[in-house]
């Protein structure tokens, strides 16, 4: 179907695990087998100098930067050469690799020395001369197939450095899976198990363009893996929060942290809400084995080796540009929580030592009877659930899908970095773009939504009750999914799924099902972040929609196929987006009739879920003129001279008229600057009386801030008006005719509103509209959330100066017309 | 900001050791500088920056203790050398959430340089200064100064003699050895330029061209003006499209350019989201809008540039950038604002209906702030600019149309709805029906302003001359390069200039209307003719 939103980049490149246990640290399993293979290898400038790839745009990576005949920029055309050789150049090495079966690195790096002392030195002279001598810097492998021809023979060299570790036999031939990117094992292993002060924090090394990223976690002292609960007993749900939805960020150490977060699956998820739902203390589920992991069974320092560190690195390749978000992304998302979640496991059944064992043993078995790369993983990852584990994110986050990872029959966690779903920005012709992103500024919640919601602290708030649910897949397919997984509110998801309808709001469904507000809340934020639905306004027929200046026309053609499946008797999809292309009108404008409004709303939600088009909003502000801002100003300087009239003779009339008049016109300086002329000017200071001299005074100091007054200008936002804009409200509202033409107002104003309905009008709404008016909340907004009649609101805010469409049927008075509408997404 | 660079090597006793530090005591504890707090733990780090030796020759970097550590560490094999190898590094140190990408190259560079230099006479290896002092430890406090406070370094490093080179050579050699680094910021690689985009420099070229710059460059530069597409430039500049296309990328890199689209009154413009956040809201970008669109500061022939002949061309560069950088160095519009903020503002323009206005402002009705936002948010799908004019005709008496909208769309408050143009492989309609009619309300549907070639075919042409004449030819600049190409002579009945089979791949979808105007050298309003002759239907979508 339709394309979804644009999921983030993953790039992911390989993940490690590596254990450290009394005999040191193990690199225990890597997925996959053979990183930065086939296709996705190809190094930069200078040649196999470092780790690198231009799979991206920044392909030159600007290594040179510094130098200044590299003025930085990279064309295409640029780098479409470079790939080019880089390719052959690659592709040569390889080959010579395969028929040499030499040495091949992707770190080339010093290693090239042991070949040849001198060319190291060479290369050091004349950098970009002696680069591309180095052998085999390039061809880590083609395949892993390719692979373990080139590399069954490995240089003995490599293992020179490896046989500190007992199991490998110094001198014995190496196999393929013991070196990773070119580099053997063990300068992994060291290079991965860093210090305790890295206990549970961001663990980051960078190897040229190779971000690997990782949370280690280190035995406690007492040989325990997690904090021993004081009352443990009375804590039975401590083992599977499940967050709450499964998305919270609960990064700080204490108790809260051993719990720790997950994300759980469709399935698992639906057992984790009901524990929070239905009742807390049902969620004992799972959790017999849920003691605290003392692991007193393995921890016997005399007899048997035991894990002091695991730590499961990510090896990512982010741009150079976005390296800090793509690796906060990744990070935050998928690093910590499958860590953390593994020493759960880890501190409830020594899971991860246990697996580590287990799958060192298959790897040793394996090197014995000379099995292929691919038999290992096969057999690996049938095997050892750790090895499925990190197989499954490895496969799944780099797809950018949702991972499902179940590390033992109790224990599953779901994690993926969510994707974008929605943009407000469209983006230029310079601006990188993702055609088919959502383009709405309507977000689950705005300024007048949530006025107290702190964004920062929750990622994923609660979704406002004004809006409804838009499935992305069809509602069977979901229910399908929902039943498979099971779980204990399985039932009430799919309750809610067959209930919702994307015409209604959250707050609507839940008066018609019956399903308590804060559960529907709760379960559509689940199913929106686990990509199931997309909270969005409710669709109404008078809402206008247009085709999205973000939609993709690449995949029209793709579209209109599955389009014209799903709606064989309708419009096709071109010609639906062409109808909707022209001005920009209702949508009930195009539904032929009352018994096609249902099948027309099913097409409108099928063309919002695939970003072909987007809801036109409307927004407004208040345009206040000169009229009501002289009208204020004369009624200010009226109060003056009442008051100064009312306090008697003084001589510093204008002073002190001036300091109080700025109280009230603060937001204009010019009066300041008035004031000071006035010090300034020779003229004698006023008597002390009001006299004409006086008043003319007045209008001088009128014209000397006239400037400001004399321009009309916006209200930006009025409910938190400055007392002079306040002044200029009340003045609006003053002026609204209080008997607007009675008789045309019969012949005009549709026969929903008497006259009578006319003349409270504003008096009644003005107050409750007020707060839309500030140009960032669409006025579309207004009958959802203040229960009117939606009707009514467009007739009152058309009123006010609103221009939808076709101008008007009603008369209007040039007195009501306030607001400066603009439409957008 | 560089918060230390340090110099370590791997001691043969003492294992990996800080030799240089700067600032002192900034990796290590130092009895020169006991107050200086280390900012991290060296030994926590020491791994990373003096690695095994498979990891040498690799740009490494650590994250600790909210500091990110760069460094290229570098062995060296020599029997010279205790055990036969030599271990250095030069590390810089920033902070972890800072922005290290132009620091990539400098540890690389500097490792570089020191090989060189440990190999013409061991630099390095014969340092036996004391921590603080000596040639290494100042080339680390100047490099950290300089880059730290000129993003830049000439660093002239002094050999002295060494016994295995030659004095003579020695010599020579230090004039060479002088580490210039530049920081250079790293920008997004621009989307490759199409042929319908029309560029717009964002600052005066005039300031910064030389002769030594490429010669597509040189040649094309005068004619980008705002006005002009790309392929009209490579056309005037007569220069090979491909290397105007590249010559214009490299441009859009460092920022010069801005990328508009071609104006034309058929085209229609409408809001994003962000007008509310930036004219409707921002004053003073009302008074940039109003200072760039005023015809009152058009240039004229007298007060222009002194280059009579690219009037339009210099008049946009320079506007466009005291536009975009509000500069107040513009003598003109700072001497203007003094003198009357008022005037700033375009006038209205004459009407016989007086307005009711009842204040006291007795000067001539202005278009003021306010009043531009309103005709901004006039804008909107559907509707052309020149019906957006034919609106507001009296507003926009005294405001130059084009910089009006190229100015929105700068600002990005405004965007261009494009027009595409797709063939469903279904027969024709009959002529001239409503593209769609399955709904009672046929005839709203039908009102002129919703069917997408109501807004090309009309009149078009006779709006723009009769504007053109009554603006001083400002206006002139308006008329959009497809619809520039000289083409009247083609006739409907005449054999197809266009074939169907040419046009048809054109009709996909993916094309724009100025795209397909562009490469198939046609105006709008011919091709929507052609697309009527077309056999079968096409459907326009805007987008």
């Amino acid at each position: 179907m339709s394309s979804i939103a644009r999921p983030p980049d993953p790039c992911l490149v390989a993940i490690i695990l590596i254990v450290r246990s009394r005999t040191g640290p193990r690199l225990v399993f890597h997925y996959p087998p053979n990183p930065l293979s086939e296709n996705r290898l190809k190094t930069t400038t200078k040649g196999g100098r470092r780790i690198s790839r231009t799979r991206t745009k920044q392909g030159s990576k600007n290594t040179d930067s510094s130098s200044s005949d590299d003025s930085g920029l990279s064309s295409d055309e640029d780098e479409e050469e470079r790939e080019l050789q880089n390719q052959s150049q690659s592709q040569s090495q390889s080959h010579a690799q395969s028929h040499g079966g030499g040495a091949s690195s992707v770190l080339a790096g010093r290693r090239a020395s042991n070949f040849a002392l001198d060319e190291l030195l060479l290369n050091a002279t004349s950098p970009a001369a002696g680069d591309s001598q180095r052998p085999g810097s390039l061809g880590s492998g083609r395949g892993s197939s390719m692979r373990k021809r080139g590399g069954a023979g490995s240089d003995p060299e490599e293992d020179g450095g490896t046989s500190d570790r007992p199991d490998d036999g110094p001198g014995s031939s190496r196999p393929p899976w013991e070196s990773l990117l070119g580099v053997p094992g063990s300068v992994w292993e060291k290079l991965l198990s860093p210090s305790r002060s890295w206990h549970k924090r961001r663990f980051e090394v960078g190897i040229n363009d190779l971000a690997l990223i990782g949370w280690p976690v280190f035995v406690r002292e007492d040989g325990s893996w997690r904090k021993q609960r004081r009352k443990k007993t009375k804590k039975p749900r401590a083992d599977w929060d499940g967050g709450e939805l499964g998305h919270n960020e609960n990064a700080e150490d204490g108790p809260k942290d051993e719990r720790f977060m997950m994300s759980p699956d469709l399935g698992a998820s639906v057992a984790s809400m009901a524990d929070s739902l239905i009742s807390p203390t049902e969620s004992k589920r799972g959790s017999t084995s849920g003691r605290p992991g003392k692991p007193d069974e393995t921890f016997d320092p005399e007899d048997k080796d035991h894990m002091t560190m695991f730590n499961v690195v990510f090896v990512v390749d982010p741009p150079l540009l976005e390296y800090s978000m793509r690796v906060k992304e990744i990070y935050d998302n998928v690093i910590k929580k499958f860590a953390k979640a593994l020493k759960w496991e880890q501190a409830r059944t020594d899971y991860v030592w246990k697996e580590s064992q287990h799958i060192l043993q298959v790897r040793r078995r394996a090197r014995e009877t000379k099995t292929s790369t691919h038999n290992l993983y096969s057999e690996l990852i049938s095997q050892s659930s750790l090895a499925r584990a990190i197989y499954t994110v490895y496969s799944s986050i780099s797809a950018s899908k949702i991972a499902s990872v179940s590390l033992s029959p109790d224990v599953s966690i779901s994690l993926q970095i969510p994707p974008l779903t929605s943009t407000p920005c469209l983006a230029g012709p310079m601006d990188k773009s993702y055609p088919g992103l959502w383009l709405t500024t309507a977000d689950s919640a705005t300024p007048v939504d949530d006025p107290g919601a702190d964004e920062s602290n929750t990622p994923h708030q609660v979704l406002a009750k004004h809006f409804a649910l838009l499935l992305l897949d069809s509602e069977a397919a979901i229910i399908k999914d929902v039943e498979a997984s099971g779980g204990a509110l399985a039932p009430a998801l799919a309750h809610y799924i067959r209930c919702s309808k994307p015409t209604k709001s959250f707050a609507q469904i839940s008066l018609s099902s019956g399903i308590p507000l804060p559960h529907i809340q709760m379960l559509s934020s689940h199913l929106v972040y686990w990509r199931r639905a997309r909270a969005i306004p409710p669709i109404h027929q008078r809402d206008t929609y247009i085709v999205s200046p973000n939609c993709d026309l690449s995949k029209l053609e793709i579209a209109t196929v599955a389009y014209q499946t799903a709606f064989p008797t309708y419009p096709s999809l071109p010609k639906m987006l062409s109808t909707l292309s022209g001005t920009p009108r209702p949508y009930s404008n195009f539904i032929p009739s009352k018994d096609h409004k249902e099948i027309y709303f099913t097409i409108l939600a099928w063309l919002l879920r695939g970003g072909w088009v987007t809801q036109l909003r409307t927004f407004a502000r208040i345009k206040v003129s000169p009229e009501v801002k002289m009208a204020v100003e004369m009624a200010l300087r009226k109060e003056e001279v009442d008051r100064y009239l009312a306090k008697g003779a003084s001589n510093s009339l204008s002073i002190e008229s001036d300091s109080e008049h700025e109280e009230i016109g603060d937001t204009h300086s010019s009066s300041s600057s008035s004031l000071d002329s006035h010090e300034s000017g020779e003229e004698t200071p006023m008597p002390g009386r009001v006299d004409p001299q006086a008043r003319l005074r007045f209008s001088h100091k009128l014209l000397d801030r006239s400037t400001a007054l004399r321009l009309s200008s916006f209200i930006l936002s009025p409910h938190r008006a400055s007392p002079l804009e306040s002044r200029w409200l009340d003045e609006i509202v003053r002026r609204f005719p209080d008997n607007p033409k009675t008789d045309q107002g019969e012949e005009n104003a549709s026969p929903d509103i008497t006259p009578n309905d006319i003349q409270t009008i504003h008096k009644k709404y003005w107050p409750v509209f007020l707060k839309y008016f500030n140009g960032l909340d669409a006025l579309e907004k207004i009958p959802v959330r203040e229960n009117l009649k939606r009707k009514l609101v467009w007739q009152v805010l058309m009123r006010l100066g609103l221009v939808t469409g076709p101008l008007g049927s009603m008369d209007l008075d040039a007195r009501e017309q306030v607001l400066v509408s603009v439409r957008h997404w | 900001m560089i918060k230390a660079i340090f110099y370590s090597k791997f001691d043969t006793v003492e294992g990996p050791k800080v030799v240089h530090q700067v600032p002192d005591g900034g990796i290590v504890p130092s009895p020169t500088a006991p107050s200086q707090l280390p900012l991290l733990i060296f030994s926590d780090v020491s791994f990373f920056v003096i690695p095994r030796q498979e990891l040498c020759g690799n740009l490494l970097q650590v994250c600790t203790n909210g500091y990110r550590i760069l460094g290229y560490p570098i062995c060296m094999k020599s029997a010279r050398y205790d055990r036969n190898e030599f271990i250095f590094n030069f590390c810089i140190v920033l902070a972890e959430e800072d922005d290290f990408s132009t620091y990539k190259s400098v540890v690389q560079k500097i490792a570089d340089l020191m090989h060189g230099l440990e190999e013409q006479n061991g630099f390095l290896s014969r340092d036996f200064s004391k921590s603080g002092e000596g040639k290494i430890y100042s080339l680390c406090e100047m490099l950290m100064e300089d880059l730290n406070n000129y993003c830049e370094c000439m660093i002239p490093i002094g050999t002295f003699v060494s016994c295995y080179i030659p004095t003579l050579l020695t010599r020579f050699l230090d004039d060479l050895n002088t580490l210039n680094i530049k920081l250079f910021p790293i920008y997004p690689s621009p989307p490759p330029v199409k042929a319908w985009q029309v560029p717009l420099f964002m600052l005066r070229y005039q300031a910064f061209t030389d002769e030594n710059w490429d010669l597509t460059m040189q040649r094309i530069v005068p004619h980008i003006n705002g006005v002009n597409s790309v392929r009209l430039i490579s056309i005037l500049a007569d220069t090979d499209f491909s290397l105007t296309c590249r010559a214009l990328r490299h441009l859009l890199y460092y920022g010069c350019l801005f990328l508009l689209d071609i104006f034309s009154f058929s085209a229609i413009y409408a809001p994003t989201a962000q007008f509310s956040t930036t004219i409707a809201s921002d004053e003073a970008m009302q008074l940039e809008c109003a200072r760039y669109v005023n015809l009152r500061f058009a240039p004229h022939p007298p007060m222009g540039p002194s280059i009579p002949l690219a009037q339009s061309t210099s008049a946009n560069g320079s506007t466009s950038n005291t536009v975009l950088s509000a500069s107040l160095t513009d003598p003109s519009l700072t001497q203007e604002a003094r003198f009357d903020a008022e005037e700033i503002w375009p006038l209205l323009g004459e009407e016989s209906t007086p307005i009711p206005d009842t204040s006291i402002v007795h000067k001539p009705a202005i278009v003021d702030g306010a009043a531009l936002v309103e005709l901004y948010a006039g804008l909107k799908q559907g509707q052309s600019v020149k019906q957006w004019y034919a609106q507001h005709s009296r507003s926009l008496a005294n405001i130059d149309i084009r910089r009006f909208i190229t100015f929105g769309v700068i600002k990005g408050f405004l965007y261009r709805v494009h027009k595409y143009a797709c063939a469903t492989g279904q027969p024709a309609p009959p002529p001239r029906s409503s593209s769609f009619t399955p709904t009672g309300h046929s005839s709203r549907v039908t009102t002129g302003t919703n069917t997408p070639y109501a807004v090309s075919s009309l009149g078009e042409d006779g709006v723009r001359r009769e504007g053109s004449q009554e603006r001083a030819g400002s206006l002139m600049s308006g008329k959009g390069a497809g619809s520039g190409t000289p083409s009247a002579f083609w006739e409907d009945e005449e054999e197809e200039v266009v074939s169907d089979e040419v046009l048809g791949r054109y009709l996909d979808g993916t094309h724009c209307v100025d795209q397909i105007c562009t490469e198939l050298e046609m105006s709008e309003r011919e091709l929507t003719a052609r697309l009527k002759r077309y056999p079968g239907e096409v459907l326009i979508l805007h987008r």
